[in-house]
């Protein structure tokens, strides 16, 4: 299986890029072709409200990346993040302000992809054994199929009223229960394309899907760079298309 | 409407004006053993305040989503801030946090998990003390929030619109206090108008505490109908906050008074006012 990575983002205007809450695993060169029987990329979306929202949003995509093994599980990606996030933490004493927001917690949303090929891992009681993808979810980040150039599914939201200002998210802290995850599976042909997005981008794509104005070409040109897709993020916030946050998108191809 | 998002491209404003009046010094609800209503309001707003610089908290800094004003009214009409903030009308979040007056070591009791409490050691800061000396000049202290206002809508046109919370046990004696607020209240940026809530806490025990009156016929006397008048209705995310804090739904057109209120209703009532109106997750 042969794999095509771009990845792009964009700090919401105000804010300086360093201050970007969007996390994607992994690292990769734009353009950048994988062979491989299986691969695990994933997006999360940091809350502005709490602190180190980037760091959590990092642990989560990291862990939930790395997970390759035939039992890789969601759930255990997250306990994996909530162990390590107490030592990501400074190393020095945090002022009283920041200390009462990391006991309230730090939170994000998150989305895991993991494809694979005959001969590839998957994760258990996830069917078709071959030529298969499956997704988790936490929150608003949402994940697109592109089959024969046509948008044939979002999840986990399929309707742009599904978004608001109060996503699911997942917390370090453990008493926040507000964590409901789904998950889904499929098959995938040669030429597909996953996009995953941030919510400002997901719920634009998700209302042209409902007027029938969605095209993977609209997309694609858009994709070509990084200024590209920054230039093209710009506009749509200058023209009130999509509201003013950070933006992230992930598009992986099947290559052909 | 009162949708602006609060960032530190466009922050909001909160206005405390608090009643310094010697009656002030008497028990919430006139019952003995209940705290001096001057005391608890000082308690309850520098809670406020450290609610306020929390939540402009990200990561290691404090960024400056709000702007915050603490004008007394009572022998004199003056900021109630003290110390390095005491030559400003308005503070920036994160100049309240490196100013307090002093940090308190106080103990507070939290679960233990099991069903049972433990006392807990924690720091708290003081930006505010209680005062109660002279008479309830409130109409003056509403002119000085109109001048404070009327210069920052002006200069923050893209805004979430200021939030005014006047706290008080009393009737203003210098004048008829919806004059001044008219005027607060007709200040407003492209997201709306300024807004004002009323914090009446009350002297005495029987007195029956009125939450977000619909109608100004819901109110017993020309007191608390003036009252009502001066106060802003609840704009949606505060009529939100309420619903959840409280339970209840509000309709349209609920007023910010909470008249008599009691130590649960001050604390409620400020909860509500000032919860950050549209931070973005």
């Amino acid at each position: 299986m042969k794999l095509v990575w771009k990845a792009f983002s964009l700090c919401k205007e105000g804010n300086r890029e360093e201050e970007n809450e969007d996390a994607v695993y992994p690292h990769l060169v734009n353009g950048s072709s994988l062979i491989a029987d299986q691969f695990s990329c994933a997006m999360a979306d940091g809350a502005t409200t709490s602190s180190f929202s980037k760091l959590w949003a990092n642990l989560l995509v990291k862990e939930s990346s790395q997970s390759r093994a035939a039992s890789v599980d969601f759930n255990q990606a997250i306990i994996a993040a909530r162990a390590s996030w107490k030592a990501a933490l400074p190393d020095k004493e945090l002022p009283w302000p920041t200390a009462i927001k990391v006991r309230q917690g730090a939170f994000a949303t998150l989305m895991w992809f993991h494809i694979w090929q005959k001969n590839g891992v998957y994760p258990l009681n996830t069917l078709p054994p071959d030529h298969g993808w499956t997704a988790n979810a936490v929150g608003d980040t949402c994940l697109f199929q592109v089959v024969k150039g046509k948008f044939v599914s979002t999840f986990p939201f399929t309707q742009a009223k599904d978004f608001s200002n109060t996503p699911d998210l997942i917390s370090t802290n453990i008493a926040y229960t507000r964590s409901r995850a789904g998950s889904i599976s499929g098959k995938w042909q040669r030429g597909d394309h996953f996009l995953i997005a941030t919510d400002a981008l997901s719920e634009w794509m998700i209302r042209k899907l409902e007027s029938g104005t969605l095209t993977w070409a609209l997309v694609s040109e858009n994709l070509t760079s990084l200024v590209r897709f920054q230039t093209w993020i710009r506009y749509l916030r200058r023209q009130s298309l999509i509201k003013n946050d950070d933006t992230s998108l992930i598009c992986l191809t099947v290559d052909v | 409407m009162y949708s602006a998002e609060i960032s530190r491209m466009n922050p909001t404003c909160f206005l405390f004006l608090v009643d310094h009046s010697t009656s002030m010094q008497n028990p919430i609800m006139g019952i003995a053993g209940n705290p001096k209503k001057s005391e608890f309001v000082a308690d309850a707003l520098n809670k406020v305040i450290q609610s306020l610089v929390v939540s402009a908290s990200k990561d290691m800094e404090i960024r400056k989503y709000y702007q915050v004003g603490v004008i007394g009214y009572g022998f004199e009409v003056k900021t109630a801030l003290g110390g390095e903030l005491a030559n400003s009308d308005l503070v920036w979040i994160d100049e309240i946090y490196e100013n307090p007056l002093r940090i308190e070591d106080r103990v507070k009791k939290e679960s233990d998990g099991v069903g049972g409490f433990i006392e807990v050691s924690t720091k708290f800061p003081v930006w505010v003390d209680a005062v109660s000396r002279g008479q309830t000049p409130m109409c003056a202290a509403l002119n000085k929030a109109h001048e404070i206002l009327a210069t920052w809508v002006e200069e923050h046109p893209q805004s979430y619109p200021p939030t005014v919370i006047n706290l008080t046990d009393g009737e203003a004696n210098d004048g008829d206090a919806r004059v001044p607020a008219e005027l607060i209240k007709s200040l407003a940026t492209e997201d709306g108008n300024c807004t004002i809530l009323t914090v009446h806490s009350s002297s005495n025990e029987l007195s029956r505490q009125i939450v977000f009156p619909m109608d100004v016929k819901d109110m017993p006397d020309h007191f608390s109908r003036v009252m009502f008048e001066v106060s802003s209705p609840l704009t949606p995310k505060m009529r939100a906050t309420s619903e959840e804090l409280m339970g209840t739904s509000l309709e349209e057109g609920a007023h910010g008074l909470v008249y008599n209120a009691d130590i649960a209703g001050i604390v409620q009532a400020l909860e509500i006012g000032t919860r950050p109106a549209n931070i973005q997750l």
